[in-house]
């Protein structure tokens, strides 16, 4: 019986989860890491990605995520995330449009924001439909 | 005159009776836009909690803290000031006592001020103090954007780091609760870690960090910094709004018992006009069987 600890997502616009779970993995700086229960103390940036979650009763969830950082305890793990969504708030027709206009900025280049700045919308938009798209299958 | 009277008097009740319909009008609209803001602090305020306790947790662990954003100036020279107030008049004694809480900030901290003006109400009042503000945002929204909240920080965080002031400190009002708030004044930067010491005796070597706690400092201070600027302004705000509400329901109650007492007089002064004629009648009659 694996040990439970509680798992909290935050964003500036809402708290997107908030539940006791098994295992969370999550999109770590240098790659995918996987937390459970008495995890030693470590925090972490975030890159865009997905977290999967695996709740008490055994289901599986997941929320997409465009970096953040995250801070891990024994028995609690707290995500501050820039946004988060779960597969219910996403719209691939929305999404598939955001990156294209994250694409065109980057292409043209857009007043006041940097090179790096660009990229990154458009990592970030590239991870929110390809979580839309896989979910809809 | 009397009728004179009587009619001057109905003028007033129907003209009381429009401002009460305007005041009730203002009220509904500062308490819808209340709503709104409310509803954005209330799930901004836990983020805020939580990057503050990260932050301090983590500057309390690294050793070294080798960030211009956290090194306080002995010497504070010149210092920056962001003036937070309404977009609008009529809203009880919101901006007055804003001014007020300034003016007593003046007095404890005696140095030159670089002012960032934020409200068209700040704009206006800088006019009369005076003061040249170096920086001036208005037309304020409940959804302001990140970018511009970014491009506000960017240039304080600038203006601090350059040098041109030694200390940069934000007065806002605080939001309490629908009819209580309070202008406050928080030094912005440096950044303040609160309980630093006690984070510092329990510096685990144990903690891991991935990648090294100075990379993460360099990306999380920008954003506790943009964060708490959001909170700072989205708790005017909300207090703009409550404020007006309260005053606009304070004047439609005013207008309300204005309208009664004049209703009172109004129907006297009929009564008292009816009288007269009947008298004046009665008089004539008996004048002529007379």
């Amino acid at each position: 019986m694996p040990r439970e600890f509680q798992f909290e997502v935050v964003t500036p616009e809402r708290t997107v989860f908030s539940k006791a779970v098994t295992s969370v993995i999550m999109p770590a700086y240098e790659g995918y890491l996987g937390v459970m229960a008495g995890h030693a103390p470590l925090l972490a940036l975030l890159q865009p990605g997905e977290i999967v979650v695996r709740t008490t009763d055994g289901k599986q969830e997941e929320i997409a995520v465009s970096g953040g950082f995250a801070d891990v305890g024994p028995a609690k793990c707290l995500i501050l995330a820039d946004a988060a969504e779960t597969p219910d708030q996403l719209n691939p027709d929305r999404a598939r449009k955001a990156l294209e206009k994250a694409k065109a900025a980057l292409a043209e280049g857009a007043p006041g924001h940097s090179q790096e700045e660009l990229e990154a919308s458009v990592k970030r938009a590239e991870n929110r439909l390809r979580f839309a798209e896989r979910r809809k299958k | 005159m009397a009728v004179g009277n009587i009619k001057t008097i109905r003028t007033k009740i129907r003209s009381v009776n429009n401002i009460k319909k305007i005041t009730r009008a203002m009220e509904m609209v500062s308490a819808a836009k209340l709503r709104k803001v409310q509803e954005r602090l209330m799930a901004v305020r836990p983020y805020a909690s939580k990057i503050a306790e990260f932050l301090t947790g983590l500057a309390g662990r690294v050793q070294n803290l080798d960030f211009p954003l956290f090194k306080t100036r002995d010497n504070v020279k010149r210092i920056g000031v962001v003036l937070v107030m309404g977009e609008k008049g009529l809203c009880g004694s919101f901006n007055s006592n804003m001014l007020r809480f300034f003016n007593e900030f003046q007095k404890k901290h005696p140095q030159p001020v670089d002012l960032t003006a934020i409200g068209k109400k700040t704009v206006d009042t800088a006019k009369k103090v005076p003061l040249t503000p170096v920086d001036s945002y208005v037309a304020l929204k409940p959804d302001v954007t990140f970018g511009e909240i970014q491009s506000w920080t960017n240039k304080l965080i600038a203006s601090f780091v350059e040098g041109r002031v030694d200390e940069v400190w934000v007065l806002y009002t605080e939001y309490m609760n629908a009819v209580t708030f309070r202008p406050r004044a928080v030094k912005f930067l440096p950044v303040q870690t609160e309980k630093k010491e006690g984070a510092k005796k329990e510096a685990s070597s144990d903690y891991e960090f991935e990648p090294e706690p100075a990379k993460i400092l360099a990306t999380l201070i920008p954003r506790y910094v943009q964060t708490t600027f959001h909170r700072l302004l989205l708790e005017s705000m909300s207090s703009e709004h409550a404020a007006r509400m309260n005053a606009m329901h304070n004047a439609t109650e005013n207008a309300k018992d204005l309208v009664s007492s004049l209703t009172l007089i109004y129907n006297k002064a009929r009564q008292a006009s009816i009288t007269k004629e009947l008298l004046d009648i009665v008089g004539g009659a008996e004048a002529l069987k007379g």
